[in-house]
């Protein structure tokens, strides 16, 4: 069953965009063609394909472990902390959460594995590049 | 420039009734001057020159950062705006056609909502087409009559569709509208007689012109711009369609109700900018603009004008 | 031909100055690093290193930002090949090969063949340009919407050799591509189409934060997927103990004489590419990739991570970066984003860009045009010498490496238009491709499907806006009707030649 997810996800989406190609922007105006025509036509593209591979079906894959999400789940941790303390010390604290909880490295050897690469992004993006990086809302608006 | 004499501008602008009853106002802390746009367009290198000049003429004590938003077309940059209303330390350099798209193309938050704070440029237009497709702006005005002749622009709901609709509806010709990416493109369709006339600012075409392959038929201006290429280029109010009159203003806004006394700091900071020499020749000549200051009341009558008067000419073509 | 390369030699004692020299080396330094940074393109390093030339003389300014601009086409394909993160747009293809290369043990010789590959791309499309570059321009001038538009229909029937095993799943993935590229501005009204009501998608999904999570996040979820059930960490490829030095990463004699066609073919499409309006170096990676994959002697195993796959798309964008400098130079006419930002620091310096240009500064124009030669050598030098820094990555234990990935992609996608939603766009693009990559469809042809998508509408919608919604643009025009019998050839000819040989056949046995 979970093989057929895609193509089904794909079908949703495909029906979405063809009503509202068709209906909401239209195939063709007076003398051009509409807003609607690159959706009409892709979506009725994405819909053939996603039938037939419905109907075919699919070798499955293997499970996929939970620790593929790690990472998932540490940006979502670093875009939520951003909005408090700014994306760069997020983005530190995210290194050092991974490295010391997940890959269990000692308090000492993590703090500094996540130290060095936030420093470097700090003096390429922001110093050189002036990469304006949200500051958050507990340091100064 | 010294204090006193900021003091004494300071003076004379509240006299003239331009600031409010405030108190003074300066900056406490850096500045962000939110550009709506990619780095390396028009609008950016207008806020990159202004902190340029602030910073080289030493005109404001507290450093001024751009810094660019060019999501949704302009869309992010209004949005975020809004989200800093009563904010004294942002400024957003921004061309007209942008504040038009906030109407035309129905942004959530639109023009209005900002604070006005000074018009610091202007980039006007010219119609241009290839030379010897047409004798002057009349005979294409005529022939486009018969709705055959193309007119190539860029994106829709900008200044330039609006000058194309002002064109269409007063000079009573069915030009039609071919939307391009950029004027890069146009100027290629152009020179490549895929289009038969194109929208472009003086800076975008000025190497055409002096090459004498394309020709300017006549400006959106209200007067004639300056220059032995344009000195005899009519404008299209002088061939007697005087509500034809569109241009690329570069406007400065800051976000929603920004205190009087900093309107006033910055209307008059802008001011000093755009008397400097390094305002004059390096920017505002090299790139072929038309100088151009208004206050904030004389920008927000401006703005005004331009929506109400304007704009409402998108709503009349069905868009 | 002679007044040319006389024209050329006054050029080259204008580029070749110490001070000239110096400011060449320096662009190109500044370029190989910004270009491998994700998320800071070729457009804003230029338009942020801007302000710094001012107080040089144009010239020498004009030279440094040339040079930063086209070492930045070879710094793309650094952390492409090395991470998996393509730094600039340009630079997806290489990702492909280059970074499977990395995986087997490579690294160092995969960027040694884009270094060269970039070089010889570079100096094709140069030799073109100097040679018939207003010519060039010319043939740019005669492509209007309709013939832009046949070109692109063209390079989507191309889509078809980068399937894969599984059609309908390389279908489907194009599809989805080109509904994803739906999102952004309605072109008939101006307004915003599948937008949400969200600002930030009014003008569509960007490019680079969607490639960021494709390529480089989902690869960190593939690492993690993967390296945590094994027990040893030894970094992302096995590199050995011993340092991997420059000469280890020198190709053999026959290693060099298989790219070798490979970035001469791409070097000429590239240019070509490059010199159509709207179009660019992009386009022109993915193209040369696809020719590569179509025509080359081992273009079956293009993808598995072979030398050719990293080769072609880094002398296509090359070759195109040279390519749009033809209708810059001749015409004052910008070809990308990144060309328009130099014709602006052009004006700013004084110079109108124009036909003129050349007869009323020719020491400027020839001396840019030599220092391209020049400052492509120059590249070559620095980035090879970076090699053996560079790789020192791939010693890092994954544990390490992955969280620093992932730094990397959020910081990267924040940068493009300094926007967390664009962080949000690449965590769930990598999302998706991580799915679709488990599920084996591939995401490729949804990348070039998204590349092509808007230049497609915009064209053909552009064409019927001149012809006033009559088809006839299409097969009035010399140029858009060959390049349809073209499509129409591509299409037919399989089943053609599959029903010849069927016939031969047949017949064979009664011979």
């Amino acid at each position: 069953m979970r093989q057929k997810a895609i193509p089904a996800l794909v079908l949703l989406m495909s029906a979405y965009w063809f009503y509202s190609g068709w209906f909401v922007y239209g195939v063709w105006y007076a003398g051009g063609l509409g807003g609607g025509f690159m959706p009409v036509l892709s979506s009725s593209l994405a819909a053939i394909f996603a039938i037939v591979l419905l109907i075919r079906g699919d070798a499955a894959a293997g499970a996929i472990p939970w620790s593929a999400f790690i990472p998932v789940a540490m940006v979502a941790l670093a875009v939520t902390l951003s909005h408090a303390i700014g994306l760069l010390p997020a983005v530190g604290v995210m290194l050092f959460v991974w490295v010391w909880l997940l890959e269990r490295y000692p308090f000492g050897r993590a703090l500094v594995i996540a130290a060095g690469p936030t420093l470097a992004i700090y003096g390429v993006f922001r110093l050189w590049l002036q990469v304006p990086f949200p500051t958050g809302a507990l340091f100064g608006g | 420039m010294s204090n006193s004499v900021m003091r004494i501008l300071a003076v004379a602008a509240t006299a003239m009734g331009l600031a409010g009853p405030a108190a003074a106002f300066e900056p406490s802390r850096n500045v962000d001057m939110i550009v709506p746009a990619s780095a390396g367009g028009g609008t950016d290198l207008n806020a990159r020159t202004i902190a340029e000049v602030i910073k080289s003429d030493q005109l404001a004590k507290s450093s001024f950062q751009v810094i660019n938003r060019p999501g949704g077309s302009g869309a992010v940059a209004f949005s975020y705006a809004a989200t800093k209303a009563g904010d004294d330390h942002m400024l957003m350099p921004i061309a007209i056609g942008q504040i038009i798209s906030s109407y035309a193309l129905d942004w959530e938050v639109k023009g209005k909502d900002m604070t006005p704070i000074a018009t610091v440029a202007n980039d006007e237009f010219f119609l241009g087409a290839l030379k010897g497709r047409f004798k002057d702006a009349n005979e294409a005005i005529e022939a486009a009559k018969s709705g055959k002749i193309t007119f190539g622009s860029s994106q829709k709901g900008n200044s330039d569709h609006l000058a194309y609709l002002l064109l269409n509806k007063h000079a009573n010709t069915k030009f039609r509208y071919v939307q391009f990416g950029g004027s890069g493109e146009v100027m290629s369709a152009l020179l490549g007689k895929h289009v038969d006339v194109g929208l472009f600012n003086p800076s975008e075409f000025v190497g055409q012109v002096r090459a004498g392959t394309v020709v300017p038929l006549a400006s959106f201006s209200t007067e004639r711009m300056p220059g032995e290429l344009w000195k005899d280029v009519p404008t299209l109010a002088e061939l007697g369609y005087p509500e034809v009159v569109a241009a690329e203003t570069r406007v400065v806004l800051g976000p929603p109700k920004m205190d009087e006394a900093a309107v006033a700091y910055y209307e008059n900071l802008l001011r000093r900018v755009t008397e400097t020499d390094r305002w004059k020749t390096d920017y505002v000549e090299r790139n072929n603009l038309s100088p151009m200051f208004l206050g904030a009341k004389e920008t927000q009558d401006f703005l005004a004008e331009v929506i109400d008067r304007r704009v409402p000419v998108f709503k009349e073509a069905g868009f | 031909m002679t007044e040319i390369l006389s024209l050329l030699g006054s050029g080259f004692a204008v580029a070749l100055t110490p001070t000239n020299l110096m400011y060449a080396t320096i662009g190109a330094a500044m370029g190989l690093i910004v270009g491998a940074m994700p998320g800071i393109g070729s457009l804003a390093g230029i338009a942020l290193l801007l302000p710094l030339t001012f107080k040089l003389d144009p010239t020498g300014a004009i030279i440094m930002l040339a040079a930063l601009y086209y070492a930045n086409m070879y710094g793309g394909s650094f952390s492409a090949i090395l991470l998996n993160i393509p730094g600039d747009s340009p630079a997806v293809m290489t990702a492909v090969d280059g970074y499977k290369l990395t995986r087997a043990g490579k690294a160092g010789k995969a960027l040694f063949t884009a270094i060269v590959a970039s070089m010889i791309g570079g100096t094709i499309g140069m030799v073109i340009l100097t040679v018939m570059g207003p010519l060039l321009a010319d043939v740019g001038l005669r492509f209007g919407p309709a013939e832009m538009a046949a070109v692109i229909v063209l390079a989507f029937t191309s889509i078809g050799w980068l399937l894969g095993e599984s059609p309908a799943k390389g279908g489907l993935a194009t599809a989805l591509g080109l509904m994803l590229a739906c999102v952004g501005v309605d072109l008939a009204r101006g307004g915003s189409r599948f937008a949400f009501g969200l600002p930030d998608l009014m003008s569509g999904i960007t490019f680079v934060p969607l490639v960021i999570g494709m390529f480089g996040f989902s690869q960190v979820m593939i690492l993690m997927k993967d390296f945590r059930s094994q027990g040893q960490d030894r970094g992302l490829a096995d590199v050995g103990r011993e340092t991997l030095s420059i000469r280890r990463s020198v190709l053999s004699r026959q290693e060099f004489l298989r790219i070798l066609p490979t970035a001469g073919k791409s070097g000429l499409l590239g240019t070509f590419v490059g010199v159509l309006p709207g179009a660019g170096a992009t386009m022109a990676a993915f193209l040369c990739y696809v020719l590569e994959k179509r025509t080359g002697r081992d273009g079956a195993r293009l993808g598995e991570g072979v030398y050719e796959g990293v080769a072609a798309p880094e002398a296509g964008n090359n070759a195109a970066a040279a390519g749009t400098f033809a209708p810059l130079l001749s015409l004052g006419i910008p070809g990308g984003g990144t060309t328009a930002v130099l014709l602006g620091g052009l004006m700013m310096w004084g110079l109108t860009p124009g036909p003129l240009l050349f007869s009323e500064q020719p020491e400027f124009c020839w001396g840019l045009i030599a220092s391209m030669y020049v400052g492509n050598i120059i590249c070559v030098f620095v980035a090879i010498a970076m090699i053996p820094f560079v790789t020192n990555i791939l010693r890092v234990p994954v544990r390490i490496v992955a969280p620093v990935i992932t730094a990397v992609c959020v910081v990267g996608a924040y940068s493009v238009d300094n926007t967390m939603f664009d962080v949000v766009v690449m965590l769930a693009a990598g999302l998706v491709g991580f799915f679709l990559t488990q599920y084996a469809y591939p995401t490729a042809p949804l990348l070039l499907a998204f590349v092509l998508a808007p230049i497609l509408e915009r064209s053909s919608s552009a064409a019927f806006e001149i012809s006033g919604g009559s088809v006839s643009i299409f097969y009035e025009s010399p140029i858009a009707l060959g390049f349809l019998l073209v499509i129409a050839a591509i299409c037919l000819a399989p089943p053609a030649l599959k029903a010849a040989r069927g016939l031969r056949r047949t017949k064979q046995p009664g011979e």
